[in-house]
């Protein structure tokens, strides 16, 4: 039994070897990523090379097919690997991935949180030099690549970029007898209307709006003016979107209620396909949910957009949204090839793809937006829109803390949304959460 | 003594055999990656900096972290709420299961459905039946006459509740496998014995099989147990942890701070504490395991 | 005489009233799956519930399978599940046999932290776990799932509480007639354990068959890929198809319901009692 015993400290000496060894931060290059050893050796040999592009969707949303094999098409000696994983689980797999140092080449990001967490872990490439060196207009991306830059530097390039808009079914309106939308609606007018789309009762109830269960519903129709931070620990500006949309909620009963939402599992574009919202506040990615679904027969409504809602109505040329950068991960073994690919993506050609793919490319210029707006179906009034908006604020924003507080702002908006708590106190609550948890 | 000698090899060996070859995978694929989390609980760690040791600062964080607090709480409540109702659903379950019923394999069949029928459609259909205002449930309870129906996931006071009601219904069937399967080895004889004696239907329960099953008892009260200090998927799918934080249970702030803030030595911390909770409780039951009647 | 049989009838109607209205509570969910598996994708969610789905779409069964690789997936998953359940059935109930039966010293201890591993919860040593499994370069391969998953302590903390109740008057016997402990294990443990055996092996496939996260984590290639990353792929960051979902959940069910069935003859009374006698 000594022997058993003998046995079990040298495991246990073991463990804490190859325990702290694991833990060390070295690169560990030779073994690291032996799996890909094959791949470097042919490229040597001036064969094909391959780099792995971490993907979500790939296999569900055509344009990121379209994109790969249009890359591939051009470069005949490089292989994309793509590996991809479902959206919901992919910031996961990738914090997986990277911490186990793996092979990944290039890297596109799912949202700001992960994004502001490689970065601080030294696992995202700073591009600024590969900027510099292409000359990359930056212009294009409309200040919104700065927006997502960390110390003065930039970690990733945008491929795609979604500005929130008001969609709304014309034919309720028409029906109705109201007119549609203008890009200066007021807050006010935007809860009158609704009230007024609202009729019937039971599943036959056409609601005159759809705020969807998101704390980005609410609160992006306040960072749209730019003028306000989610970041400082004060909340108290949040208050007359909190009040409108709850009154719309509670007293006029123009929206599908949060809790509907919730206990329901509704994804948002159900009740507008069916033509049972007037009016809806979302992303400019459902414009291409309803041309695919418009073309596939699943919808038949006749529908435009018109800027979001604002407190006073007057907004210029602002808008609020979000872009998706690509990015290069530090342990990449071909970061010269990892730029060749993310600049394509990126810019004129990658965003041509985009466009004809109704997506709205990060990257803008005059024939990519044409390409966009000549799609058959498009949004007579998107063209306008997309013209005007140029003065886009980030509806998140890209800071390491952002995580935390987002965690804050999602509970405490769903006490707000299920009437648990009223408004005024409530904001006061999250107000002192974030300040207590977070900033101290 | 070389025959002694001999003879305790022989023996070890022998333990080696049958243990080794599940012992070294479960070495060293999931108590080596554990070992590391226990290390890991006195460090800081974002998985890719280096770590540097901060002492027992993660176990003080956990007194000053309101959320691990609730969080806590709220598994507790959890735990107490699933654990002693399941047993019960499951016993009761096999137990009738067991006797000569028509029909039983299609009602075994049935009840370990929600076991394995998908999270994503299970939780779907939970919330379409308990829906506070177009809910089955409310309906058939406003029509007995009660007011102020509850709001069940959609309200602080009912979420928990809501969460229970559900993780019973989903791990019944799976624990009413499991004592299916030991009342099968039941000893007839001692039934055909109590019979002799003229014994009732309760108390050849209660004398008899009971005892029997005692040794699944104990692994069904502790595999309840760790799954319900561990629960994480079902309140994922369900609640997510709301509203507010009434379902934020130990695990999914686990997940939070690894996953989304990075903090892995805090989040080693705090599962190193479920770790100890769980391992009071095992002993505990261990303990009371070699007084039962049923070892032989 | 009278009295007694009017009680049956009344206990009689009173179970199989119960067990029918549970039934009804545990079939409610498969009859919405199927429901839905039914309908078109923006019809799914609409409320009150619409049971028969009108119109009914046929098609979707038809879909799921030009839609993904969904042969594929489950001709992966089905590999994955019977390898490991083999593997994880073969090395529990060896070890389980060591921790009831033999006797050796620090047997309890190291027991007792079989099972009280399994209380930390995997997102805890998921990375050290990654690393492992990527320096023996098997990322991306069905291996890396297959050697995480074979060795399971659940699996012999449950074999371990089938073997214990079994009498050592049995064993010892057996050891008087020359037996040795391979031959004990063998041919009387694991035949009177036979409805653990079921249980473990029912246990263990159906959560090889839905884990999500291992493969999430461990396969890369969409070749290699299982049926619960399948039908994800219907979920995009835009869009869900709940419809389609469900349909291809209630195809990939059929494997599962079809083990659990032809496993039920081991929960027959009697089996395992059958060595005792003579």
């Amino acid at each position: 039994m000594k022997k058993f015993k003998k046995f079990a400290s040298f495991l246990v000496c073991m463990t804490m070897l190859t325990g702290c060894g694991a833990s060390s931060s070295e690169p560990i290059k030779e073994t690291g990523a032996p799996e890909k050893q094959a791949q470097t050796e042919s490229s040597n040999k001036g064969e094909v090379t391959t780099l792995n592009v971490a993907l979500w969707d790939y296999t569900s949303l055509e344009y990121h097919k379209k994109l790969v094999a249009a890359y591939e098409k051009r470069n005949p000696t490089v292989k994309i690997n793509v590996i991809e994983a479902p959206a919901n689980d992919y910031s996961d797999k990738v914090a997986v991935m990277l911490a186990g140092n793996s092979d990944i080449d290039v890297v596109f990001i799912r949202d700001t949180a992960s994004y502001t967490g490689y970065i601080s872990k030294g696992q995202l490439e700073p591009l600024d030099s590969y900027i510099t060196a292409d000359t990359v207009d930056l212009s294009a991306y409309g200040g919104m690549c700065e927006q997502y830059g960390v110390d003065n530097q930039i970690y990733g390039l945008p491929y795609r970029k979604d500005i929130w808009m008001l969609f709304y079914n014309k034919d309720l309106f028409d029906q109705a007898g109201i007119a549609y939308p203008t890009d200066n609606m007021t807050l006010e007018q935007y809860r009158e209307t609704a009230k007024k789309l609202t009729s019937g009762e039971g599943s036959d109830k056409i609601y005159g709006a759809l705020n969807n269960k998101w704390t980005q519903s609410v609160s992006n129709l306040a960072m749209f003016e730019g003028t306000h931070s989610l970041l400082d620990g004060d909340y108290t500006f949040l208050k007359p979107y909190y009040d409108t949309v709850l009154a719309m909620q509670n007293e006029d009963q123009s929206t599908l209620e949060y809790s509907t939402i919730i206990a329901s599992n509704i994804h948002y574009s159900g009740p507008f396909y069916n033509g049972q919202v007037a009016m809806m506040p979302m992303g400019s990615w459902f414009i291409n949910n309803m041309l695919e679904n418009t073309a596939n027969g699943t919808t038949a409504v006749n529908w435009d957009v018109a800027a979001l809602p604002s407190l006073n109505g007057d907004i210029g040329n602002k808008g609020v949204g979000a872009i998706t950068p690509v990015s290069i991960s530090s342990k990449s073994k071909n970061k010269d090839l990892a730029w060749d690919f993310v600049k394509f993506v990126t810019t004129e050609e990658g965003a041509q793809i985009l466009a004809e793919c109704g997506i709205m490319p990060a990257y803008s210029s005059e024939s990519v937006l044409n390409t966009l707006t000549s799609i058959k179906g498009f949004p007579v009034h998107g063209k306008d829109l997309l013209l005007n908006t140029t003065d886009i604020t980030i509806e998140f924003p890209v800071d390491e803390k952002w995580t935390s507080i987002n965690k804050i702002i999602g509970e405490e908006h769903e006490l707000m949304m299920i009437n648990e708590v009223g408004v005024d106190e409530e904001l006061a609550t999250l107000s002192q959460r974030v300040k207590d948890e977070v900033l101290n | 003594m070389k025959a002694i000698n001999n003879k305790s090899i022989k023996k070890f060996l022998t333990v080696c055999a049958f243990i080794l070859p599940n012992f070294i995978g479960l070495f060293i694929f999931t108590l080596l990656p554990i070992l590391f989390a226990f290390v890991l609980s006195v460090m800081e760690w974002d998985s890719a900096n280096p770590m540097t040791f901060v002492g027992i600062d993660n176990f003080l964080r956990l007194f000053k972290d309101k959320t691990f607090q609730i969080a806590f709480m709220n598994t507790i409540y959890y735990v107490i709420g699933t654990v002693p109702i399941t047993l019960m659903a499951s016993l009761g379950l096999a137990m009738v299961l067991n006797s000569k019923i028509k029909g039983r394999n299609i009602f075994r069949t049935v009840f370990f459905f929600p076991y394995v029928a998908s999270l994503i459609a299970v939780v779907v259909v939970w919330n379409m039946l308990f829906h506070p205002d177009m809910g089955p449930i409310n309906s058939m309870l406003s029509f007995l006459g009660v007011k102020n129906l509850p709001k069940w996931a959609a309200s602080v006071k009912w979420a928990m509740p809501t969460v229970i009601l559900f993780s019973v219904w989903k791990y019944m069937g799976y624990y009413m496998v499991m004592y299916l399967a030991a009342l099968q080895g039941v000893p007839k004889e001692l039934y055909e014995a109590g019979d002799i004696d003229g014994t009732t239907k309760w108390q050849r329960f209660r004398y008899i099989t009971l005892p029997t099953l005692t040794p699944t008892t104990f692994f069904v009260v502790i595999m309840l147990t760790i799954q319900a200090f561990k629960v994480f998927d079902i309140i994922y799918a369900m609640t997510d942890g709301g509203p507010g934080r009434s379902t934020t249970v130990l695990v999914s702030y686990i997940y939070a701070k690894a996953f989304t803030e990075f903090e892995f030595g805090y989040a080693s911390a705090m599962s190193i504490i479920l770790f100890a909770i769980v391992l009071v409780i095992t002993i505990i039951q261990f303990r009371t395991e070699k007084k039962w009647v049923s070892y032989m | 005489m009278e009295t007694v049989s009017y009680k049956k009838i009344i206990s009689k109607v009173v179970v199989y009233t119960l067990l029918l209205l549970l039934l009804g509570v545990a079939l409610i969910p498969f009859l919405w799956m199927l429901s839905a598996s039914l309908k078109a994708n923006k019809d799914v969610f609409s409320f009150p519930i619409q049971w028969i789905p009108h119109p009914i779409v046929w098609e979707n069964y038809i879909e799921i399978w030009k839609k993904i690789p969904l042969i594929t997936f489950i001709l992966n998953t089905m590999k994955l599940t019977i390898i490991i359940t083999v593997l994880q059935v073969v090395t529990s109930s060896l070890a389980s046999y060591g921790f009831a039966k033999l006797e050796f010293k620090g047997r309890d201890l190291l027991f007792l932290c079989y099972v009280s591993t399994i209380a930390i919860p995997w997102q805890v040593y998921m990375i050290p776990q990654y690393l492992i499994i990527q320096k023996m370069n098997l990322v991306d391969s069905h291996w890396s799932l297959i050697i995480l998953q074979a060795f399971s302590a659940f699996g012999v903390f449950l074999m371990r509480q089938f073997l214990i109740s079994i009498p050592k008057e049995l064993s010892e016997a057996a050891k008087i007639d020359g037996l040795s402990e391979f031959g004990i294990f063998g041919k009387i443990m694991m035949p009177l354990a036979k409805p653990g055996l079921a249980t473990l092996t029912i246990f263990t496939f159906v959560t090889i068959w839905n884990d999500f996260m291992g493969p999430l984590i461990y396969l890369n290639s969409t070749d290699k890929k299982t049926i619960q990353l399948g039908l994800r792929l219907f979920i995009t960051q835009f869009s869900a198809e709940y419809s389609l979902i469900m349909a291809a959940s209630i195809v990939t069910l059929v494997p599962v319901l079809i083990v659990f069935l032809s496993l039920q003859k081991y929960f027959v009374e009697g089996i395992a009692t059958s060595g005792l006698k003579g």
